[in-house]
């Protein structure tokens, strides 16, 4: 397809599928790549805290004298679940706002879009500590709350695509011969919104995984389930003084790389899906803006 | 295109104002005024320079979390700080080694009934008001008449407390007591000036900076809640002015920037809770910093709930299975991933540092999950369905609730004790909470494990205390739920021996009974690690296992 | 008129939006499990009187949103007096109740926090624009090249490094030249006058840097697009061919265009970096609301998480209006809409 080929001649689009591709190998890979087994009960020595990277272990050991390189590749598991469930649901939700929205439009769509605005409006991450201070903390509670505050780009890009495909030829011709609303939807609205969807998509999955970081480095992820946010926060916690950058460092940049390999693939999918916007559409205000006036 | 950039920074201007204006005014304001401190007179006992004007001594000291309040009778933390600023009749200087503070000398009657101080003469508050026999019967009794919470409990046997003459005071006890020099060394001596006339509303929402009012070394002119707390020297403070004029408590976010400051020196001591043992190599590495590593009275220990009426499953209550769980403890894993080493296992919950109060004749039992299992499977906790979880002669699996307090130590530890749990066969997942949740946990005794850890008062009563029936009320130290008449019997007779070497036998036959019947088992016996600048100041006691404990601290000086 | 309706609904969404916040505030602490205001009455930190005086301040012995024992003894108004009611009252006279940590009001503690907040994030959010403009400008101009590429990427690369990760990073090399935290040397105080606030600023660098590197890459890349999209227009082609200079041609035609979807970013960003103050101040121990925030979920506190987050969304909301309304002002396409 056009499409597949265009992203493939492009650098960034090829980069980061590369690097993305690395570490979805990690995290499934992790019991065979890892030469420890993290969850294992050790015998330490108060030597082993927090010791430096050697033979045996290759980035040294954290402050339960674990294996820090066998953490950070099973750490790659949840961070990637909680970055592909959040965003797969906030694609679900927000295309199905979108689309209603876009396609009914009335009084429904203006309420809904009304949700829309007061989400986006509202700050992130103070909404969600005080839903997880109130819901507790744990794996479940963060994938839920990032995934139900992030759709609400998807849902905004949607209903813009939807009030244009809307008005054009074949949508009118459609209704016009007796199509049923679910028929025209699917078959013609739909796979003009999928790839701006999928395109904003990758985005959000990069979103998600760096809020899933910084919420778990607050301290309110799962303390007992290995993901690079919570080894962070152990890390601020436990070796800071001990200057233990080994233990410090590599999660963080294990999150850049991932959170990186998303945004070059998002971006060059948005290239392509939008070849008349040669701006980043996560950021480009001036179309935010015209989407708001035109809602 | 000039109008556009001026749209732009008008932009930025109201944006600013907004901000601004959300306040409603500009740079914190401060909660109260200090009192005005007095210019005293310049401090005679310490030989000083001939300059004319000096820089004062300050002393920075850096914490994760000062305290909860000025209030002394609603404030449980930081009873170091308060030392500093409030005396007591007698002071510790040491594990269990008491030295005279406001009272000079003290007899007692031959039935143990009536105790006679002689009180220092001359000694005066910081606003000025004479601290004299008198005034010290008026507050010990206003403590007893209004319930101070905090620290009233100490005298629940002071019957009358009254002053014979500005130097004499007289305590007449309903029973006698083997331990009254511990029992005093935590009732402050408050002013009548400060506290006379309120009602006990008034005195619980009292946080005027005044409540700090005391006769001690230092005298506290500024405390801003989450970032700092300033100390002045006390001149006319009767052992003397301390040669250290000024100290700043400084409050951190998290240890490591307390630690990270010591090693930039922003701050010249680390207190003693905020450094993490992973740190400690760190410190002990650089020349310029001391790390002095102390006895101290704090335990950890893993409760096991023990009330009659408690949501514990019966196996719980099983002697077997408290005795399988005591074998399947890796303390010694405790010590050296928690601890990294600087702490021992424990075994009774009176620690080592106590001397001779401890229970040295019982043996700990060791890490054998093995025996154990043994032990399980002959009491009839059979895996009957190959889970690897054993089940009760009911069916009902070994599962218990393992809570904690969410941050990072108590995590590793709960860890280690999940695992060792599952090594004989009892699922016990951690579940680590905030420690309001934890508290939350207690009035219903609603749950089976929870792992916690106590800082003892240096009399072993206190550490006997927390298992007597009256403590399972509302607001009561008893966090197990345990309660049990021969253990009851014993305790109120030990209350009453005078006898020290009579008492320390009924308190070791406590201990052990405590460590058959296992309402706790107690993990380890912590050190205390703190941290200075040795380029700064020397001269620290170390006895009382914290520098900056009034006894320590008044012979700290700074390195000239 | 056509602005004037615009101007309009924009205020009336802002207001909407509002008591949408005040609304989801009181129910969310009140309908969740485990009813996290009645905490405040056995919080064992609490006095008595304190409990007293929340329970009567808060309505806490009356029903939750609609008093229906009230209307039926015939009492209209009645119906209304309610916790809901209680907390909007509450909300007017600026009570916001009282933390259980610290037994202060809550009020209190924003008033004295905010505007360190404001102050750090202003700093750092003017640096980012300052640096996202310029670099984006270089990167626009220079596009293609070698610069451009590195400065996308840097931006790119910023962009996915968390906020709070790139805290630690300066904060271990900046260790020994600059304050590892907190605001400033205790004992100074604003009274000490410059000293105090060269400290403060000292205090101040490297939270704001963090802040400002965080951000600069989303105005970088918006000023990039719009500077590259304006350059691509006809008439700049026709300027360059009249010999107009380079720089002549950047001031008049790229800035100028550009600028609008910048401001309007500048303000629509602020929610964002809301969300970074609360990483940084954890990371550099800077007492501001964000601090405030991460130690009320620590602990709990739930009426300092409501008063805190109340107070962020309120400020983003004005926020957002503003910029909706200064974009009125300087889009001549939507004056003529």
């Amino acid at each position: 397809m056009a499409a597949i080929s265009k992203f493939v001649r492009n650098p960034m689009g090829v980069i980061g599928t590369g690097m993305l591709l690395v570490v979805v190998c990690v995290a499934l890979l992790a019991p065979e790549l890892a030469p420890y087994d993290p969850q294992a009960r050790l015998q330490v020595t108060p030597a082993d805290i927090l010791a430096p990277p050697d033979a045996q272990h290759l980035l040294g050991r954290d402050d339960a004298g674990r294996d820090v390189l066998s953490q950070l590749l099973y750490g790659a598991r949840v961070s990637l679940i909680v970055g592909f469930t959040a965003s797969f649901m906030s694609m679900i939700i927000g295309t199905t706002v979108g689309l209603v929205a876009g396609y009914f439009g009335g009084r429904v769509g203006n309420a809904l879009m009304r949700v829309v605005d007061f989400l986006m409006v509202i700050p992130d991450l103070p909404l969600m500590l005080v839903i997880i201070a109130v819901m507790g903390r744990g794996l479940l509670n963060i994938i839920l709350v990032i995934g139900l505050l992030g759709w609400t780009y998807t849902a905004r890009l949607v209903r813009s695509q939807v009030l244009t495909v809307r008005e054009r030829q074949y949508v009118l011709r459609a209704r016009a011969i007796g199509a049923s609303h679910m028929h025209i939807i699917w078959h013609h609205i739909f796979p003009q919104v999928l790839p701006l969807v999928i395109a904003q998509a990758v985005l959000d999955i990069s979103v998600a995984i760096l809020e899933e970081s910084s919420l778990a480095f607050l301290g309110l992820g799962d303390p007992t389930l290995i993901s690079w946010g919570t080894m962070l926060n152990f890390a601020f916690e436990r070796a800071i003084s001990a200057q233990a950058w080994w233990f410090l460092l590599p999660p963080g940049f294990a999150i850049v790389w991932v959170s990186l390999s998303l945004i070059l693939i998002g971006n060059t999918l948005d290239q392509i899906v939008n070849p008349r916007l040669r701006s980043h559409h996560l950021f480009d205000a001036r179309r935010m803006v015209n989407i708001q006036n035109s809602g | 295109m000039r109008n556009r950039v001026w749209h732009l920074l008008a932009t930025l201007s109201i944006l600013a104002l907004l901000g601004a204006g959300l306040t409603g005014c500009g740079p914190a304001s401060e909660p109260t005024q200090a009192p005005e401190p007095t210019q005293g007179p310049e401090p005679t006992l310490t030989p000083q320079p001939a300059s004319a004007t000096k820089e004062p001594v300050t002393l920075r000291v850096g914490t994760t979390y000062i305290w909860d309040t000025v209030n002394p009778a609603i404030g449980w933390y930081n009873y170091t700080l308060r030392y500093l600023i409030y005396d007591t009749l007698v002071e510790e200087a040491g594990i269990a080694h008491f030295i005279p503070g406001l009272a000079e000398s003290w007899t007692v009657s031959d039935d143990g009934l009536v105790w006679t101080f002689k009180i220092r003469p001359g000694v005066r508050f910081h606003d000025g008001t004479p601290c004299t026999a008198e005034d010290i019967a008026w507050s010990l009794n206003w403590t007893i008449e209004n319930q101070i919470e905090t620290f009233a409990f100490y005298l629940k046997n002071f019957a009358e407390i009254v002053a014979l003459d500005p130097t004499t005071l007289q305590v007449t006890l309903s029973e006698p007591v083997g331990n009254m020099e511990y029992l005093l060394m935590y009732v402050w001596i408050l002013p009548r000036s400060v506290w006379e006339g309120m009602t006990p509303d008034q005195i619980l929402e009292f946080e005027d900076l005044k409540a700090g009012i005391g006769t001690g070394p230092y005298r506290l002119t500024d405390w801003v809640e989450g970032e700092y707390l300033i100390l002045e020297a006390n001149p006319d403070y009767w052992r003397g002015a301390p040669a250290i004029d000024r100290i700043i408590w400084r409050e951190y976010a998290t240890e490591d920037a307390v630690v990270q400051a010591l090693i930039a020196g922003e701050i010249d001591v680390a207190a003693g809770d905020a450094i993490p043992n992973t740190a400690i190599a760190t410190l002990q590495a650089e020349k310029n910093i001391e790390v002095p590593i102390m006895d101290s009275t704090s335990i950890d220990e893993l409760i096991l709930n023990s009330h009659e009426n408690g949501t514990q499953p019966a196996s719980l209550n099983d002697p077997a299975v408290r005795l399988a769980i005591a074998y399947a403890i890796d303390k010694q894993q405790i010590v050296n991933v928690a601890y990294l080493g600087y702490a021992e296992p424990a075994s009774v919950i009176v620690p080592t540092s106590m001397g001779d109060w401890h229970n040295s004749d019982v043996q700990d039992i060791p890490f054998d999950p093995k025996e154990g299992a043994r032990i399980l499977e002959e009491a009839g906790y059979k895996d009957s369905d190959g889970d690897g979880i054993r089940e009760d002669r009911e069916g009902r699996p070994l599962e218990y609730r393992l809570y904690g307090n969410d941050e990072a130590t108590p995590v590793r530890i709960l860890e280690i004790i999940s695992n060792g749990l599952a090594q004989i066969g009892i699922s016990a997942p951690p579940q680590p909470m905030d420690e309001d949740s934890l508290i939350g946990l207690y009035p219903a005794y609603d749950f089976d494990l929870i792992y916690w850890g106590w800082g003892l008062d240096p009399d072993p009563d206190f550490a006997m205390l927390i298992f007597t029936c009256d403590q399972r009320e509302e607001g009561g130290w008893n966090d197990s739920g345990y309660c049990d008449q021969e253990f009851e019997a014993m305790y109120r007779q030990q209350a009453v021996t005078v006898d020290r070497e009579a008492r320390r036998r009924l308190i070791w036959q406590m201990q052990e009974k405590l460590f058959n019947d296992r309402p706790y088992i107690v993990l380890t016996y912590a050190k205390t690690v703190q941290a200075y600048r040795r380029d700064r100041f020397t001269g620290f006691g170390l006895e009382p296992g914290d520098i900056l404990w009034k006894s320590a601290l008044l012979t700290a000086r700074p390195v000239p | 008129m056509k602005q004037g309706n615009y101007l309009l609904r924009k205020i009336s969404f802002a207001a909407m939006t509002l008591l949408a916040v005040v609304v989801f505030n009181f129910f969310l602490f009140r309908i969740l499990p485990g009813d996290p205001v009645r905490l405040i009455i056995h919080s064992p930190r609490m006095t008595r009187q304190a409990q007293e005086r929340i329970q009567t301040a808060f309505g806490l012995d009356k029903p939750i949103w609609f008093n229906g024992e009230r209307l039926r003894q015939g009492d209209l108004v009645g119906a209304f007096d309610t916790q809901f009611t209680a907390y909007l009252r509450n909300l007017l006279r600026g009570e916001l109740g009282i933390s259980f940590a610290t037994r202060r009001d809550v009020s209190d503690l924003l008033k004295e926090r905010v505007w360190r907040t404001v102050v750090l994030v202003t700093g750092g959010d003017l640096l980012a624009i300052f640096l996202g403009m310029a670099l984006g400008l270089v990167a626009a101009w220079r596009r293609g090249s070698r610069l451009d590429m590195g400065i996308l990427l840097g931006a790119l690369f910023t962009w996915a490094l968390p906020t709070f990760f790139l805290g630690i990073i300066l904060l271990i090399l900046a260790r020994g030249h600059l304050p590892v935290g907190g605001m400033a040397t205790p004992g100074l105080k604003p009274e000490d006058g410059l000293k105090y606030w060269l400290d403060v600023g000292r205090h101040l660098i490297l939270p704001t840097l963090t802040m400002a590197i965080v951000y600069t890459s989303e105005y970088l890349l918006i000023m990039r697009s719009g500077v590259m999209e304006v350059l691509a227009e006809d008439y700049i082609l026709t300027a360059r061919a009249k010999g107009l200079s380079t720089l002549r041609i950047l001031r008049d035609h790229a800035l100028k265009n550009a600028m609008l979807p910048m401001v309007t970013l500048i303000a629509l960003t602020f929610g964002y970096t809301v969300g970074g103050a609360i990483q940084v101040e954890t990371v550099f121990s800077w007492p501001g609301l964000g601090r405030l925030m991460y130690e009320a979920v620590q602990k709990r506190d739930y009426p300092v998480l409501q008063g805190t987050f109340l107070l962020l969304a309120v400020s983003v909301i004005l926020a957002n209006l503003l910029a909706d309304l200064l974009y009125t002002l300087l889009d001549p396409r939507v004056k003529a809409e």
